[in-house]
């Protein structure tokens, strides 16, 4: 049986004393930890980029399928190794805030923290996934660019909407896995996360950072392809704001995570909660820190 | 709508001020209303500002 909401969300305060304690004491081991997670996100982004190429033209929604289906691995990575997913963990934060675990100040400092251990993960991946040779061939490069002209010309509004589709629904399967017992029964609702935000289309700020830097830089590569296969007005990308900018998606990507998985997660089950059985629950407990 | 593909965009920009506001009344609100809510077994300093 899962533990109830009560006991969950005690549970959740516990992992925030465990996950801050580092942020507190161990600053560069919890970058470490973001940077491994940042890594493995993108583990699955070069699976899913791996196994649709060519797909999306006979298929739009099994592309989807198949990308999602193999980048659901991702996050029960992240948390059977106790790695950091900042657009994971968000949750863990405000729940902790609630149960005077952390403050505000310490709140941000985790955030900003475990996002530039995410960053420097997955732009670092994806770089070396850049110099490779099987995704400079191609049906992986056209895919590739593919995905960079469909994601990074949408407008602020789409992005920041999708943003929060994708953490609401991530996150809901993090502290999904915090409350199931049986390992069997945590697998599954990790693996739901990723493949939900993927399979749906959303807007996920660190798969974005490596995902979206991929195409810009094989651009060379793509252009020079572009221009033996004879591609009228071919669309360059870039990084900066500004349609077709990296920059300008990740901005609104990131605000939209910030809403999606804060206000619809984290707050969400924190009231849902009932404070009187949650003070009994505290009364007996002796242990008040629990590595997720 | 104009400022689509700026770095500016009022509107999301309105809706995540909205968004921090909400979330620290609810928080402060939360706190009025259980003051004797449980938490960390000792109050530190450090727990509050970095």
């Amino acid at each position: 049986m899962p533990a109830s909401i009560d006991d969950l969300v005690v549970r959740v305060a516990d992992i925030c004393e465990y996950k801050w304690d580092m942020v507190r004491n161990r600053p560069l081991a919890y970058l470490l930890t973001g940077f491994a997670g940042g890594a493995m996100v993108v583990f699955g982004a070069t699976l899913a980029l791996s196994v649709s190429a060519g797909v999306g033209d006979i298929a739009p929604g099994l592309s989807n399928l198949l990308m999602g289906l193999v980048f659901m691995f991702s996050l029960v990575i992240i948390m059977v190794s106790g790695m950091t997913l900042v657009t994971a963990d968000m949750y863990i934060g405000i729940v902790g805030i609630f149960h005077r675990r952390i403050g505000w100040g310490w709140f941000l400092w985790g955030v900003v923290l475990g996002y530039i251990g995410n960053f420097l993960g997955s732009m670092f991946f994806m770089w070396l996934i850049s110099l490779s040779g099987p995704y400079n061939l191609a049906p992986w490069l056209l895919k590739s660019h593919a995905i960079g002209v469909a994601k990074l010309g949408q407008t602020a509004t789409q992005t920041f909407v999708m943003g929060i589709v994708c953490t609401w629904m991530l996150q809901t399967a993090a502290i999904l896995y915090v409350k199931a017992n049986e390992d069997i029964s945590k697998i599954a609702m990790a693996a739901y996360g990723p493949m939900a935000f993927v399979a749906g289309m959303t807007e996920h700020c660190i798969a974005n950072i490596g995902f979206l830097a991929l195409p810009l830089f094989q651009q060379d590569t793509w252009l020079a392809l572009a221009t033996q296969t004879g591609i009228d007005a071919p669309i360059l990308l870039h990084w900066g704001f500004g349609q077709y900018g990296w920059a300008h998606n990740q901005l609104y990507t990131v605000l939209g995570n910030l809403v999606g998985g804060i206000l619809f997660v984290g707050l969400v089950f924190q009231l849902v909660s009932n404070p009187k059985r949650v003070a009994e629950i505290y009364k007996s407990k002796t242990n008040f820190m629990l590595k997720i | 709508m104009a400022g689509e593909y700026s770095a500016f965009h009022p509107l999301i920009w309105g809706l995540f001020g909205g968004f921090v506001v909400l979330v620290v009344a609810v928080e402060r609100l939360f706190r009025a209303k259980h003051p004797d809510y449980p938490g960390a077994p000792e109050k530190r300093e450090d727990r509050v500002n970095p």
